[in-house]
């Protein structure tokens, strides 16, 4: 993955962003659609600095808050989290397997789900059995997602 | 630099959330406009063919009160006109639907398809066929954000149907962890029965008088104080929430703008001791017989010229002139 910082890659990582918010957004179908977002983060923050992760998980993150009412803050204190901790994730492992980016993506939408529900907690919110239920399914949806997407990437480079 | 960009993203965590709002109203009028755009033309699409049967039934029933309405309103302004009364307008509204992002949104808070250009404006009331939804918090051009009743933040000043109680409804979980609404700061010698229907009272402005909010299902905790509370099972379930109502201004008639008689519902006769308070009225569900006979305690019974609602089908009034509509 590493080195792969050219304008393709970039574009890659556009094309998810735009699709996550085509698909779950502009044609209306919610978490039946992968969290390409977190995905085209996780991604990214693997291939730049801490720093440009974390600028660009804030930048996607007000993105994202601004589509749910009252709430512009929590996506972005998250988003920007999960930008450096993907990009200090590199110092666990640098390799290319697939199985260990799997699992990187998989955590990371875990995370991002558990840090969202701690900072957005409310009274009516579903609880700790959304975290452990149906949150795992949708951080393996995301992770399907983003090998099937980086595979079509790399297919094409 | 990593931490420059947690400190602005705290920064915009606790800002207040008029800047935030305006934060994220310029990112939706400028990068996001092309995906809301293409939700509008998504959600209209998925509008026009949802229940063809059910619009149907609606567009008939509306019909048929139509028509059944058109001569009592005749004869009602002619009488007005008689006695020198002005015509009770009745209040505006705009039809729009709950947008609900799943997985990100706060519980709670939704979008409405439907904005500025359509009249709609922060603050006003969001009802469903059933009762009472919530209120809009913020208008941008085309789509608007709202609360319903399940957000923390949601307060309405309610009472029961013939204003024996008066409280506060606000959110709570109930048993088992069911979203319910709670009726505080009721007075502890009024005793309300499971299933007493809980309105809107129309005290602080926020919403007209009369909107069903639900029906009493139990009191809440030992009420030790003075005050007692009850829990309330709202009539709008969540899964209700997709086609809505946003109320618009109020009417100029100087007097308090009472909703009940659009619902079906009127408020009865107030018991005789109101420290022996049961029954507050019941939920007709539509306009019958129960919801205003002219008689010489009730002289001039609430016109039926609120909104009628699209989602519950109306039936035609009585063929009896002296009927909710023959009078104002």
């Amino acid at each position: 993955m590493n080195g792969r910082q050219d304008w393709g890659f970039w574009l890659f990582i556009a094309i998810l962003v735009i699709l996550h918010f085509v698909l779950r957004v502009g044609l209306g179908f919610g978490q039946l659609a992968p969290d390409l977002l977190v995905v085209a983060l996780l991604i990214a923050a693997r291939e730049v600095r801490a720093g440009v992760a974390a600028g660009l998980g804030l930048f996607l993150g007000i993105i994202d808050g601004s589509l749910v009412p009252f709430a512009l803050g929590s996506s972005a204190v998250v988003l920007t989290v999960l930008g450096f901790a993907g990009a200090r994730s590199r110092e666990l492992n640098s390799g290319d397997s697939l199985v260990f980016f799997a699992l990187y993506l998989f955590a990371g939408k875990w995370l991002f789900d558990t840090l969202l529900y701690l900072i957005t907690g409310s009274i009516f919110q579903p609880g700790a059995s959304y975290l452990l239920l149906v949150s795992p399914l949708t951080a393996l949806y995301a992770a399907a997602a983003g090998l099937v997407s980086l595979s079509v990437y790399r297919a094409f480079t | 630099m990593a931490a420059l960009f947690f400190a602005l993203a705290l920064i915009l965590l606790f800002l207040p959330g008029a800047y935030r709002e305006a934060l994220a109203g310029g990112v939706r009028a400028t990068l996001l406009r092309p995906v809301l755009a293409l939700q509008r033309g998504a959600i209209e699409r998925d509008a026009r063919l949802a229940d063809p049967a059910r619009l149907r039934a609606e567009r008939d029933s509306l019909a048929a009160f139509l028509v059944g309405q058109a001569a009592l309103a005749a004869e009602n302004q002619q009488l007005r006109d008689i006695l020198g009364l002005g015509r009770r307008l009745p209040p505006t509204f705009v039809s729009a639907e709950v947008v609900r992002l799943p997985g990100r949104s706060l519980e709670g808070s939704f979008q409405v398809t439907a904005g500025q250009r359509d009249g709609i404006r922060p603050g006003a009331p969001i009802v469903a066929a059933a009762g009472l939804v919530g209120r809009v918090r913020e208008v941008d051009g085309t789509t608007a954000t709202g609360i319903d009743w399940m957000n923390p933040d949601f307060r309405a000043s309610a009472m029961t149907l013939d204003g024996e109680a008066y409280g506060i409804a606000e959110p709570r979980r109930g048993p088992g962890g069911e979203p319910m609404l709670a009726l505080t700061g009721t007075p502890r010698h009024i005793r309300l029965a499971e299933g007493t229907l809980i309105v809107t009272s129309g005290h602080g402005g926020v919403f007209p008088r009369g909107i069903p909010i639900g029906t009493i299902a139990g009191t809440e905790g030992g009420g030790e104080s003075w005050q007692k509370s009850y829990l309330i099972r709202p009539l709008v379930s969540p899964a209700e929430m997709n086609y809505v109502l946003v109320l618009g201004p109020p009417e100029p008639t100087g007097t308090m703008q009472d909703l009940a008689a659009a619902w079906g519902i009127r408020a009865e006769a107030p018991a005789p001791d109101s420290a022996t308070f049961e029954q507050g009225g019941q939920l007709t569900g539509a306009p019958s017989a129960t919801t205003s006979e002219p008689t010489t305690e009730n002289p001039e019974p609430e016109p039926s010229t609120g909104p009628q609602l699209l989602g519950e089908p109306v039936r035609p009034p009585p063929a009896d002139t002296t009927g909710p509509g023959a009078a104002g």
